[in-house]
């Protein structure tokens, strides 16, 4: 696909309104930043909104502005207050605390320091104890912010080499259309032009049934050759298979491990190069 | 040093006070520092394109009214979310409005009943609007979206004003969802050539 079908596919449209996929966001987000045109149709859609927007503006009621202010000061007042309170608390307590430490000093030495020194034990006990909890816990944290944190950067790498794929300018891509009986479904080939390594993304294909693989066909002369099983793990990542020549691309709904012939009823998409 | 910053201050305040026409993105520093004047630009500027907005969505003032307050409150609070490269800061508010109007009414019940509403009643008859609202507010109530061919002004009323996905859309027009894509992008660019008589 390139810069225009991009463009004229309504991806861009589909993200002002809000109703692109997080995936599709974030190619279109990473895109934009890469190349002017697409940023350009960009704002030019945003502008297009933002002018139906002024022109069917409607004057509010003249009151209106006086009682937003209003409400935006109430709020602000009440997040201020709030705090202040509680310093104020904490401020009278510990005051209190170091009075009562005074008077108790200055009339029996010895019994307030044996007193001191249990409570103080006891504190260093409870201290011990408290703190050998919280970091057992915290490890505990710490362990799934790194199994989490491993979890996103693979999944960066595999979004990385998806929008590598996109970049690559060796890469043909040729888009499967859904045949008759699945106009939903669509995937994408991407044939590099020098390795001639063939990829396919096919996220948007029904998930394939338990014991059931998609098989993707490379299209020679009129007859179909195998381009390797599908699998989830490979999109647009894993190469399927080295075709040197093609005309155009299938996929099949096929039992596991692939068939020598597409059994034709159950093709999915296809498309010429 | 010290005193000189606050002079510094002092008289960028008072430029700014003096000033009546701020670029987005010194709104926005305005808006980030809490600013009264920032507050005033921002509502002088742009509560009658949001109030239209709104007004299209829950089709009554008394609800704009409610749901206007909200918005404008959202973007005073949420200005530090806001994010330059995901997009221009009044489509930003355009779409706290938009989702904040329809989110409203999904609260009040009444979106189902919007949707099953027969769209040629509703979005197209705005003098059903003004007649409703029979005040001297509605001067200047344009429907743009009229100059539109009808296919098209289903489809950005769906879309736009009525908070359809595209899924929706597709069953409810019984197309293809990726023809709802195209044709959404094509009535856009007609509404772009429309609009440039009003600018």
């Amino acid at each position: 696909m390139n810069t225009k079908e991009y463009i004229s596919s309504g991806i861009i449209e589909s993200y002002i309104l809000g109703h692109a996929s997080p995936e599709e966001a974030g190619i279109l987000e990473c895109v934009m930043k890469n190349n002017a045109e697409v940023k350009e149709a960009f704002e030019e859609a945003q502008k297009t909104l933002e002018h139906l927007a002024t022109a069917q503006a409607v004057t509010p009621p003249s009151d209106l502005k006086a009682k937003i202010w209003n409400k935006i000061q109430q709020e602000q007042t009440v997040e201020e207050v709030t705090p202040a309170l509680s310093t104020d608390i904490s401020d009278v307590k510990t005051h209190r605390e170091i009075t009562q430490q005074v008077r108790t000093q200055t009339t029996t030495p010895w019994k307030t320091y044996a007193v001191a020194a249990s409570a103080l034990f006891l504190v260093s006990v409870a201290g011990n104890l408290f703190w050998m909890n919280s970091q057992s816990a915290s490890k505990k944290e710490m362990s799934l912010l790194i199994a989490d944190k491993k979890r996103q950067d693979q999944a960066m790498q595999k979004m990385n080499q998806k929008l590598d794929m996109f970049s690559n300018p060796d890469m043909q891509m040729v888009m499967l259309k859904g045949v008759e009986k699945h106009t939903e479904a669509k995937a994408m080939v991407f044939w590099d032009k020098k390795t001639k390594e063939v990829y396919l993304n096919a996220e948007k294909l029904p998930k394939a049934p338990a014991g059931m693989q998609y098989q993707l066909w490379a299209i020679d002369e009129g007859k179909p050759v195998d381009a390797g099983m599908y699998t989830e793990d490979k999109d647009s990542r894993i190469a399927l298979a080295n075709i040197p020549k093609a005309q155009a691309f299938a996929i099949t709904l096929e039992k596991e491990g692939g068939s020598k012939v597409p059994t034709m009823e159950n093709m999915f998409v296809m498309g010429g190069i | 040093m010290l005193g000189i910053c606050f002079i510094l201050l002092h008289l960028t305040r008072k430029i700014n006070a003096i000033k009546t026409t701020y670029s987005e993105e010194e709104l926005i520093v305005l808006l980030k520092e809490k600013n009264e004047t920032g507050f005033h630009y921002l509502y002088d500027h742009y509560s009658g394109a949001l109030y239209g907005i709104i007004l299209r969505i829950v089709q009554s003032k008394e609800y704009t009214e409610e749901v206007i307050q909200d918005v404008f409150v959202k973007i005073w609070n949420s200005i530090h979310q806001y994010d330059v490269s995901k997009g221009r800061f009044y489509t930003w508010m355009i779409n706290i409005a938009r989702n904040t109007a329809i989110d409203y009414l999904k609260s009040k019940g009444f979106q189902n009943e919007l949707k099953n509403q027969s769209l040629p009643d509703f979005v197209y008859n705005t003098a059903e609007l003004s007649t409703v609202n029979n005040s001297s507010d509605y001067i200047g109530f344009n429907n743009v979206l009229e100059g539109l061919e009808v296919d098209k002004q289903e489809l950005i009323n769906l879309a736009y004003y009525q908070g359809y996905t595209q899924h929706e859309i597709s069953e409810k027009l019984k197309i293809p969802l990726g023809t709802v894509k195209t044709k959404m992008r094509n009535a856009l660019m007609k509404l772009k050539d429309l609009l440039k008589d009003y600018q």
